[in-house]
């Protein structure tokens, strides 16, 4: 008698259930006790949405006290109709030429004045200028803009590109110019908040629940422990996955409240919100994992959150390099957000999507499992 | 005052018990003996390199083993292979019944393990009951029982009152630390504990306190006991010790009779010297009667002789060399066995082993 009969009860369905539910139970009381998860979960999302829908900013705001000399070298009246332009109440130029103030606008003056805040651009009007536009010719206008500024800068430029257009239109001077106005469609009184959401949410609901996650597997130390009783690699996967996604769907209804009842943002269909929310949020708890269940320190957890956010976020924003950027979850969510959010299309229509949502869902779980596997250290 | 006295008492009797236990095995029993371990010829490793060679052993239920042996040697290895940690390379290992290789999670449902360092294996922000509620659910076992075993195991480790089972861990102190995480490793009420250098770190009074603590778990529950140490303190609380050396396993009996197994029954000499040049150290090692010579301090040796007459010789013969001492008769403990057999011993058969395999392997 040296062999005892297996008795496989470790393998039932119910044992399984049991130690999973347990698993969960743990991780729930374990977030909850981790004080600096918690407050990057709850805190950094709330914080983000309550000061963007508190701010004061917006890009008129910015350049009130925009002082602008114009050098006038034509005379003509088409010149002075521009100046007319830009004095107009569509700017917030603060406009002084040369023809009221011969003293003060100088080409001298001008120079000196442009690096520090008593000037925000220059611009000078060729002797040409009439001539120019009569032959239906491009005319040039040399703007000089405060550079140091660069937010400032922006908003001028922005400025006078429309002020070309403005001039154009009612002046009935067309060229070839190509002009550019921002715009916003078909809302254009939405709030900053607003506007935010489809490109702030994403973001950042995204980051609290992937760099939560990515502490999940590495910096549960006692786990290597936990593994000695028969409690499968598999299950601890698919239990802190649980409790990850109760969390992600508590912080998306929280984000949802404070978005409705903080700041009276209306989401025509509040469960399709919710579902892309908490879709997000899935997102960053299953490739989180997968990154924890790579790294081999908490370090290197934060590590590759970082890295990967970065890298989502150069793809997605800068380089959008096809077709890599379509399956970067911050990609993903944000190319259906906005539709889900403010025109109302139901989550489920997305069809194909969401498809792709869940495959690549899966795909990080099961990578996770894999690499948990594969790690020796751990058990 | 009582309760210690009382702590005493049962702690000599647990001895007693154990020493009893160890002379008389009878043979008739030794067929109906499960046991707790059972190691044929194992081999085990980490991938492709084997760091334990050929280990066989058993060992009864209930009893206490410590496991010795210098750094490296390959204890971690042993214990890590007997808990299903790692897979046999060759041979089979059996643990609480079950074989390792074939079965491992029936042998993680029967063992407990506690391992060297607290602050890895517990969640410091939970109370021990909390502890005990996440790894206890994790062998399926029902919350209620959990803590009635919690509380139960606290108490008998000398955690009585309320507020070390409710405190957050990283509030105790290292010592209730260490009872704590032994509290986990017993929390599935095993068959077999396993701890690795549970009095490593610790105060000289205090590892007395966790041998006399794990003594008493023993008792209780006749859990059997695997004992990883550094400090020789605890062969003591053992009825057998395994000694790794080099991967091998040199050496496997009662500490006792281990013990006495040394020269004239383990009484030795102890001699210590005025002065003394390297070369009279040598000439003391060339005295044939002069069985083994164990550097005990300054200028000061056991000295281990066959019997009385060889004595004799060797005090004429340390005469003739004009070498004087001060000396003293002393019974030999188990370090003092250890340590002799370390310089005289363990390599030689380290050495035989290696032979043995590779001759065994020519002749495949
Ligand atoms: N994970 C591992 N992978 C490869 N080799 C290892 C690994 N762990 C230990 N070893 C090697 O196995 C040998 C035995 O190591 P082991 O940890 O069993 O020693 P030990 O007797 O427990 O020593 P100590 O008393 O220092 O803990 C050592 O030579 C070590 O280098
Ligand atoms: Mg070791």
């Amino acid at each position: 008698m040296r062999l005892r009969k297996p008795k496989k009860e470790w393998r039932h369905r119910k044992q399984r259930r049991v130690r999973i539910t347990a698993m969960i139970r743990k991780e729930l009381d374990w977030i909850v006790h981790d004080k600096i998860s918690m407050f990057i979960l709850f805190f950094l999302p709330i914080f983000l949405i309550i000061s963007v829908g508190n701010v004061e900013f917006n890009i008129d705001s910015r350049a009130q006290d925009t002082v602008v000399y114009v050098i006038d070298l034509d005379s003509s009246e088409y010149s002075l109709d521009y100046i007319e332009t830009i004095r107009g109440e569509n700017f917030t130029f603060t406009v002084y030429d040369n023809h009221e103030n011969p003293d003060l606008v100088t080409m001298e003056n001008a120079e000196a004045l442009i690096p520090t805040t008593e000037l925000g651009a220059y611009l000078i009007i060729p002797s040409n200028f009439s001539e120019t536009l009569l032959e239906n010719q491009t005319a040039k206008i040399d703007l000089y803009i405060d550079g140091i500024n660069t937010i400032e800068m922006l908003v001028i430029k922005y400025q006078f590109i429309s002020a070309n257009l403005l001039y154009q239109v009612e002046y009935q001077v067309f060229n070839s110019e190509v002009l550019y106005i921002p715009e916003y469609r078909p809302e254009i009184d939405r709030s900053i908040l607003e506007n935010a959401v489809p490109n702030m949410i994403p973001t950042i609901l995204y980051a609290v629940s992937n760099m939560v996650a990515c502490q999940a597997i590495v910096a549960d130390d006692p786990l290597k422990r936990m593994l000695l009783s028969p409690t499968r690699k598999g299950e601890v996967i698919q239990a802190k996955t649980f409790a990850y996604i109760f969390f992600g769907a508590l912080l998306s209804l929280v984000c949802m409240c404070v978005l409705t009842f903080g700041f009276g943002i209306y989401f025509i269909s509040p469960l399709d919100t919710f579902l892309i929310f908490w879709m997000t949020t899935i997102f960053g708890v299953t490739f989180g994992l997968f990154f924890s269940s790579l790294a081999s320190s908490r370090l290197q957890g934060a590590q590759l959150f970082l890295f990967s956010f970065i890298f989502q976020q150069m793809l997605v924003n800068n380089l959008r390099i096809e077709p890599i950027v379509n399956y970067m979850p911050i990609e993903v969510i944000r190319q259906n957000i906005t539709d889900i959010v403010y025109r109302g299309i139901p989550f489920l229509s997305l069809g194909n999507q969401i498809a792709l949502i869940a495959g690549m869902n899966l795909v990080a779980l099961g990578a996770a499992w894999l690499s948990l596997s594969l790690k020796k250290e751990v058990a | 005052m009582g309760k210690k006295i009382r702590r005493e008492v049962s702690n000599r009797l647990n001895q007693i018990v154990h020493s009893i236990k160890d002379t008389d095995v009878t043979i008739e029993s030794k067929n109906k003996i499960q046991y707790s371990l059972d190691l044929r010829k194992v081999y085990a490793g980490y991938g492709k390199t084997t760091v334990l060679h050929d280990v066989t052993l058993q060992v009864e239920k209930g009893s206490i083993i410590a496991v010795i042996g210098n750094s490296g040697a390959g204890k971690t290895t042993g214990i890590r292979c007997m808990t299903a940690q790692i897979k046999a390379q060759k041979g089979s290992c059996v643990t609480a019944g079950y074989d390792v290789n074939k079965v491992p999670e029936e042998v993680q449902l029967r063992i407990g393990y506690v391992p060297q360092l607290e602050y890895l294996s517990l969640y410091y922000d939970f109370s021990a009951l909390d502890n005990a509620l996440f790894f206890g659910r994790n062998f399926g076992t029902p919350d209620k029982i959990i803590k009635k075993r919690c509380i139960e195991v606290m108490k008998t480790l000398g955690l009585t009152k309320k507020e070390f089972w409710t405190k957050p861990v990283k509030k105790l102190s290292g010592g209730e630390k260490k009872r704590v995480s032994i509290m986990i490793g017993l929390i599935n009420n095993p068959e077999i504990l396993f701890l690795d250098e549970p009095t490593t770190g610790l105060d000289p009074h205090l590892r007395i306190e966790v041998l006399n603590f794990l003594a008493r778990i023993n008792h209780k529950f006749k859990t059997t006991m695997v004992i990883v140490s550094h400090d020789l303190e605890c062969v003591d609380y053992c009825n057998q010790v395994m000694v790794f050396a080099q991967g091998y396993m040199v050496d496997f009996g009662n500490p006792r009779k281990l013990t006495r197994s040394l020269p004239n029954s383990g009484k030795a000499i102890t001699m210590r010297f005025h002065n003394l040049t390297p070369d009279e150290e040598q000439s003391i090692e060339k005295i044939p009667e002069v069985i083994y010579k164990l550097h005990v301090g300054r200028n000061t040796f056991k000295i281990f002789y066959e019997n009385e007459a060889s004595l004799s010789i060797i005090f004429s013969k340390l005469q003739e060399l004009g070498l004087e001492s001060n000396h003293y008769h002393s019974n030999c403990v188990f370090l003092d066995y250890f340590r002799v057999m370390s310089v005289y011993n363990y390599n030689k058969i380290v050495g035989q082993r290696k032979l043995e395999a590779t001759k065994e392997e020519e002749s495949k």
